[in-house]
Formats: C-alpha cells, structure tokens, sequence
C-alpha cells in the first residue's frame, strides 16, 4: 500500500466515525463540562483564577514488588540502531500516531477542580492532525455539597481518583479515535502505579484494532536488569545507569521479558534506547503485543528512534509525535478559555485569592 | 485536492493589533506567503475591514531540529510545515457606526483576499481611469495581485492625475517610454483629449498609428483581461522639420508625416530665445524685442516678398553700429546697442537657424493643429539640429496653446509628453523651453493642460517642477532618487523590479504603491 492508499483509508476512517463522539482534528468536550461547572456556580464554588499544571509523572512509577521474573530474550548486547530505516515506517502503510496529556488543577476550599486535555497526534499526509479532548471534574468530601449536586464527584482522595478517571478517559479516547492498523506511541509506562490493569485493558482493546501500542518511557529509576540479570547484579545504581554505561548513541539493549508472579496480564517486554548521549529511554509493549509482532520489533525500534532523532533534544530525548502531542495538549488548554467559560455560567473567581491554594 | 478549489478556500486568521499594524496568520490550506502589496478583507458583522499587507513572512509552527538534515535523514514532512505570517495595514473601514468611534479588528475573524470591488472601493480606483495592475515584489519576484479567484486584480486612475502633471522615471528599457504611450492612448481614445509628444530618441513615439506586437503570453493575458485588442491611434500625425528626414529604417509610415517649418510672420517673438547658446540670460532677452520691431515693420509694410527669416538675418547682419530698435510686449519702442560679443553671437546663431524657416515645402503649425479631441501629434525633433528646432517650435506652440485655451477658443484637454527630458535637456535652448512648462504646471490643472516628464534621472526636470508633479511613477532606477520624491521602497524591492512593474505615488490614489502598466496597444514591437 503506498503512501497515498493509506490517507485515502485514514479519511474513510474518520468519515465512518463522523457522528460519534471521536472525531479527528478536533476539539471534544466532555459531555458533563458545562454541566459540572455549572453546579460549582450554583454552589458558589469559588475557583481561583488560574490553576496549576499537575505532573503526574507515571515515567519513574517503579513496577510492583509483585515481579520476579526477568529475562533476556537473546543475548544481552548492544544492536545497532537504523534511524532511516525508522524513517520508511513514516511512510508505511501504518499511521503512526502520539499520545500525551495536560492536567491543570485548581484548588477551592470546598474541595479540588481536575481540568484533563488528552491529545492524540496523527502524522497526516502534510501535518500533524491532533485531536483533543478535554474534560473538568471537582472532587469534594462534603456531603453537604455532594447532596445538592449531581456532577460533582465524591472523594477522599481526589488525587488517587482522579488519576483512575483519567486512565479511563485516556483508554476510552485513544481506543476510540484511533484507526485500526496502526502503531501508536504513548508518553508514559505500560505498567506502573494504581492504573496498570486500565492501561492493559486499553493494550488488549488496542490489539483488537490491530493497534500496536508503544509505550516510552523516561526518567526512569527502575533496575529490573541490574536486580534480575546474572552479571549486572550490584554493579549499576538503576537500568538507565547500566545502559548509558554499556550503549553508544544510536544503540538499543536487547529485549527483555518482565512476568508479574501473581497476574500474568503483567507482563511486558522491554528494552533501553540510547539516541543521544545522554540518558537512554526504556520502550515497553505488552508480550501480546511483542508476541503478535515479534517480527516488526526491530523495525519499530528503528521508528522510535528516527523521531528520538527527529525531536533532536540532546538534553530531554523525546519522541517527536509525542513532544507533538504534548504541545498541543497544552496549548489546547490555553486556546480553550476556561475563565472565560466560568464566567459565562456566572462563576466568578474571587478577588481574595488567598483564600485558595491554587 | 482540485486547485481551483484550494484557492477559493485560502484565508487567513486575525490574530490582533500589533504596533498599529494588524497581525495576520495564514489557515493551514494557504500553501504559501501572500505577498506584500496584497489586499484583505475581514467581515465583521455589519462591518468590512480592507488590509494591506505591508510585511509577510513564513513560521514554522514545530520547530523542527536541523539534526535530522544534519544526518542526511529524511525529514518528517509535518514537521515542514509553515506559515504565513501578515502585519497588514487597516486602508478601509466600512461600518454602520454613527457614535464617532472605530470599530475593533477582532481576533479569530477571518480574512479572504479582496475582491475588484473592495481594492476599488479601498484605494479609490474610477470608473473609467486608465487601468493599471496593483503588483508585488516578494523575493525578487514582481507578481500581478490575484483575488480568491485566481484573477487579476486592476485599478483605474483617476483623470485628473493628468492634470496634476506626471513624472516616469528608469533606466533605459524599464519601460517608461511604453508606460507614457499606455497613458497617451488612453487620453486620445477614452478622454477624448489630444496629446503633443516631444519624440526625441529613434522611433519611440513614431509609430502609434501601428498595434502592438508581441509574443509574449501573459501581455495577452493581461489585454485579455481588460478586454481590449492592440490597436493604433487612429488620428496620428508626425512633424519634422523640413531640413531633416525620417530614415526608412524607423518603420514610419510615410503618409502620417508632414514637414514643418517656422513662419517668421507667426512665431512668437520670445520663442527665438530657444535659437541661442554660449549667451547671458540678460543678453538674450535682447533679441525678442529687436525681431519684434522687425516683425511688426514688416507686417505694417505688407511686404512678403522680404518677410522671411533671411531678411531678418540680412537687417541684423547689416547693422555694423549694432544699435538696433526694439518694440517690447506692450508696443513700446525704444533703441538697444548691443555688445560686440552678444552681437556675434545672435549673428551665429541665427545663421545657424535660417534652414528652420521659410521652407516651402513645408507647412506651419500652430495650436488649431494640436488641439483636435483624440488626436495625437509627436514632433520628431531625433535628428541633426532636431533639438534646437524643437525647442523654439514647442515654446512657440505651447503659448499658442495656453493662449488660446486661456481664451476659451479650446475645451479639449491636451497631454504633452516630454520624454527622455535628460536628452532634451542638454540643450540650453531646450531648458528654456521646458522653463515655460513650470507656468503650465501651475496653472495648466484649470484648462486641463497635463505633462508627462520622462527621464532615466528625476533630477532632469526643471527646478522648481518637482513639487508641482503629483503623480511620480519610478521604474527601476536609482532608489535614493525615488525616495527623495516619496517613494518608499527597499533597494532591493528597486533592484527587482521587472520590466513595466513601477513603484509610484498617484494623484489621490496614495494606498497605491507597486504597480504594472499594461503593454500600450500602439506603437510598441517587441522583439522588432
């Protein structure tokens, strides 16, 4: 299929879906948006005016304790990256889209406001086409408030649930946006923290699509190698420390497999990547994924680091489409007027900011 | 997707005001920079806003990183992606408001490119005005202005840019010769005016009876589109003086051409002060008045057997006291005995004269000939003495013109066009001509008198006529000279102007700043 074929079946994808709620190119809103920032302007939940940019840093959450089971699938050795041939992946049959997210809070006393902005980047015939979705929940303990409203969410601990709503959003906005037969990168691990079983339900639904799902990860202080593999035991302060020491730029580790002792849905292969000199990258898919296609591994390891190289950040290596999609989550939230809207629904910040710790 | 119909979607986004200019950003169809010069329009509700883009350059909305090129990779092909950036100049409101105050431009309103209708209503282009292509110069590129459509964009001048007065200036073959015949035609065939034009280099202005030619496609695209054919001017006459001939080789046509001579009964006396070189302005003024004692003589004595030129040298020549009687303006007579230098040399000069007059081969003209409604008459004075002759027949005409429009005998408006000026101009006795277009500058806009000066050098005209001349049209010349006259251009916008592009400032018309003046349907033969 040439370059051409694959936009043609990329628009019939979008034009089946034109009157679901996922569209491409677009800005979705939440269906409950307006009616949750109402309610907050019924009650006359003060927010402050700007919010604060939450870093949920899913990269350095450490796998569970329950792992035990770490092997080299071949033998442990640098392989030699080919960045043009990554490049060829560009222009397959597949298209390749990015994932990233932006959350901003904003803390009332009344409880804490969670304004998400997820975006998925397609590498279009010319551009990159973004689509983004963008959805707001307040999260209280009062029950004398939680009483008199509908879309105000109950929680003791907003930080926790909210992290659970945004896996499932997240899971539900790629898994329907997007198209079937394509490979998609996504900011953050396959397994880390309370939202590894939504994230591996979201890998079999993507499968299903005949999606393949990438996961990168950075930052990471994680030594499953250096614990597990024979050799490496004691040497290295984490995984990272090992690869930077063992890889030249350009370069990738062998993969190596990760089995949870107790679920075997935990499981994934992975490997470290090593575009600059700099700290490497680990890339993480499921075993489904890696099983279904073992034969492609080396090929999307190539894509991974042709837009490591493509984005060019010695100092924070990132993939391209990703740092795409970051941007336009971001910037997503800035075009998107939030003050503007409250003020519409009659929610007026307050001038006495100190009364908020936002 | 069809180009057609990308063209008709291009629009640009409104992003805000910034130093009084408006910042513009292109839609991610536009698939390149709109040039400068371009015009927009913005509807607002009630209200439309015109723009002129006054600077526009490309961003690169990602970034992107030169290491991929630096490793001989392929490059993402989104992240080539770019766009164009606008600040843009407010020309025109047009809004309903009647509180005094001015409309906000507001941000994410979309702008299109302008239509005919809006550029007219924006720059103040007529109805019926000599049609001029508004152009761009973007990376040494010189462009017509298209609207959405892909079609070309014109302006009409306004008539009474004509009587303004007119200066083209560039260097040779830069096109101001075809731009005062474009503006010459149009005067005799759609203002029904007359036009007296000064030929002074080959056969620029000899063969207006003759269509254009030309192989070139878009010179057809462009009469095309203002719907005309090349054609000549059907009322066309050529003088020259008698002592001289029209060569073969300037493709002339033999039956538009008429010899002419002075007639010492007719010309007026102060016109003889073109015949003089080598001489003090003082010393000069002597002869008008001495050949006018004469003049008059001769006319009470009804005598023409003697009253010719020769005669007159012969009554100077003959005079060995020098002293001479005189009648000036007013009739009054009086004596004047001249210095021996002053003497000699109106001797030489007249001597050198006598082959312009009295020619019987020849006939005279005066205004009745010039001011016939669309009728165009050249006076090829491109030949040996032509200059010299030139300047005592255009004196003479030009106060017969004046003269008798000052006394209502003529409505029709005239145009006359003094091209090469710096070749006219070389000549002392032609500077004295052209002297006397200052008092027509200044006062010629009541009797519709308009002049067009070409020159390769503004600093050619006349002092003192530069503030006078409204309209300053610059093909590719010097550009510190243009910009002492208002021009604002870069030097290198100067250096890239094509053939027929011209920056300018026009008579009313100041939004107007690059131009193309269509190919004249006379009188020019490209590749000839």
């Amino acid at each position: 299929m040439n370059n051409n074929s694959k936009f043609k079946l990329l628009n019939r994808h979008y034009k089946r879906n034109k009157n679901d709620v996922v569209n491409i190119n677009k800005i979705i809103i939440h269906p409950n948006f307006n009616e949750t920032l109402k309610e907050l302007s019924d009650l006359k939940i003060k927010l402050p005016k700007i919010g604060s940019h939450e870093n949920w840093d899913f990269q350095v959450m450490l796998f569970p304790n329950s792992g035990n089971l770490v092997n080299s699938i071949g033998d442990i050795k640098p392989l030699k990256l080919n960045a043009e041939n990554g490049h060829k992946w560009i222009k397959s049959e597949y298209p390749i889209l990015a994932y990233d997210e932006s959350i901003q809070n904003f803390l009332a006393l009344e409880g804490i406001a969670y304004l998400f902005s997820h975006a998925l980047v397609l590498h279009g015939e010319e551009d990159y086409i973004p689509s983004i979705y963008i959805s707001f929940y307040f999260f209280t303990r009062a029950k004398s408030i939680l009483d008199k409203s509908k879309y105000i969410l109950e929680s003791d601990n907003p930080s926790v649930d909210s992290k659970a709503i945004y896996a499932s959003e997240r899971k539900n906005f790629i898994c329907n946006t997007v198209p079937e037969n394509s490979i998609i990168l996504i900011d953050g691990p396959l397994i880390g923290g309370q939202i590894s079983s939504i994230t591996i339900d979201m890998n079999r639904r993507l499968l299903e699509k005949n999606v393949i799902p990438i996961f990168i990860v950075k930052n990471s202080a994680s030594n499953l190698v250096t614990q597990y593999i024979e050799g490496l035991k004691d040497l290295y302060n984490s995984d990272m420390h090992w690869c930077y020491n063992v890889l030249k730029t350009g370069e990738r580790t062998s993969f190596f497999s990760y089995i949870d002792k107790y679920s075997k849905e935990k499981g994934k292969i992975f490997c470290y990547l090593k575009s600059f000199n700099g700290s490497p990258q680990r890339i993480e898919l499921h075993v489904e994924t890696f099983n279904k296609y073992h034969s492609y591994m080396n090929d999307l390891m190539d894509l991974v680091y042709y837009l490591m190289l493509a984005q060019g950040d010695f100092k924070n290596p990132q993939v391209r489409s990703i740092a795409i999609a970051e941007k336009f989550a971001r910037e997503s939230l800035k075009l998107f007027n939030f003050q503007l809207l409250m003020r519409k629904i009659g929610l007026k910040p307050t001038i006495n900011e100190s009364r908020f710790g936002g | 997707m069809n180009q057609d119909l990308e063209v008709n979607m291009m629009s640009w986004i409104v992003l805000g005001e910034e130093k009084s200019k408006v910042k513009i950003v292109s839609k991610s169809v536009v698939t390149g920079l709109l040039p400068k010069g371009s015009y927009l329009t913005v509807e607002q509700e009630d209200s439309k806003f015109i723009l002129r883009v006054d600077i526009s350059f490309q961003s690169q909305p990602y970034s992107p990183t030169p290491l991929i090129a630096d490793m001989d990779l392929t490059s993402l092909i989104q992240d080539q992606k770019c766009q164009n950036i606008i600040l843009a100049t407010r020309i025109k409101d047009i809004s309903k408001r009647t509180d005094g105050l001015i409309d906000y431009l507001k941000p994410q309103n979309i702008a299109r490119r302008s239509n005919q209708e809006e550029i007219n209503l924006a720059v103040g282009s007529v109805k019926d005005g000599v049609k001029v292509f508004p152009a761009t110069i973007y990376a040494n590129e010189n462009q017509l202005l298209t609207d959405n459509e892909g079609n070309y964009i014109s302006v009409s001048l306004p008539e009474d840019m004509y009587y303004h007065q007119i200066l083209i200036c560039g260097k040779t073959g830069t096109g101001k010769t075809v731009a005062a015949k474009t503006l010459s035609q149009f005067f005799v065939e759609k203002i029904g005016g007359c036009v007296l034009a000064i030929n002074v280099k080959e056969a620029d202005f000899l063969r207006m009876d003759a269509a254009s030619k030309t192989r070139n496609q878009s010179i057809f695209k462009e009469w095309n589109y203002l719907k005309e054919d090349p054609h000549g001017i059907g009322s066309f006459t050529i003088y020259y003086p008698a002592s001289a001939e029209i060569t073969a080789s300037k493709k002339v046509n033999p039956d538009l051409c008429k010899k002419i001579t002075l007639d010492v009964k007719k010309i007026d006396p102060e016109s003889l002060i073109g015949l003089l070189t080598g001489i003090s302005d003082k010393a000069s003024q002597s002869l008008p008045n001495i050949f006018r004692y004469w003049q008059t003589r001769k006319m009470i004595a009804q005598s023409p057997r003697d009253f010719t030129f020769m005669s007159f040298l012969n009554y100077f020549n003959e005079e060995d006291s020098r002293e001479f009687s005189t009648m000036n303006v007013r009739g009054e007579t009086s004596t004047i005995k001249l210095h021996p230098g002053t003497y000699e040399n109106i001797q030489r000069n007249l001597d050198r004269a006598t082959e312009f007059f009295d020619n019987k081969e020849a006939i005279t003209i005066d205004e009745s000939d010039i001011l016939i409604p669309g009728k165009m008459s050249v006076i090829d004075v491109a030949n040996k003495n032509g200059v010299q002759f030139g300047s005592i027949l255009l004196r003479d005409l030009l106060n017969k013109i004046v003269n008798a429009k000052s006394r209502l005998d003529y409505d029709v408006p005239i145009l006359i066009i003094i091209d090469e000026v710096h070749q006219f101009y070389n000549n002392e006795t032609a500077t004295e001509a052209l002297g006397d277009l200052d008092t027509i500058c200044r006062t010629g806009r009541s009797m519709k008198i308009g002049v067009i000066f070409s020159s390769q050098n503004p600093n050619d005209i006349p002092r003192g006529l530069s503030s006078v001349i409204n309209t300053k049209i610059f093909f590719k010349s010097d550009r510190n000279e243009a910009k002492k006259h208002g021009i604002n251009i870069t030097n290198e916008e100067m250096e890239s102007l094509k053939k027929g592009f011209a920056c300018c400032t026009i008579f009313d018309m100041s939004q107007l700043k690059i131009v193309k003046f269509p190919l004249s349907y006379a009188g020019v033969f490209e590749g000839d």
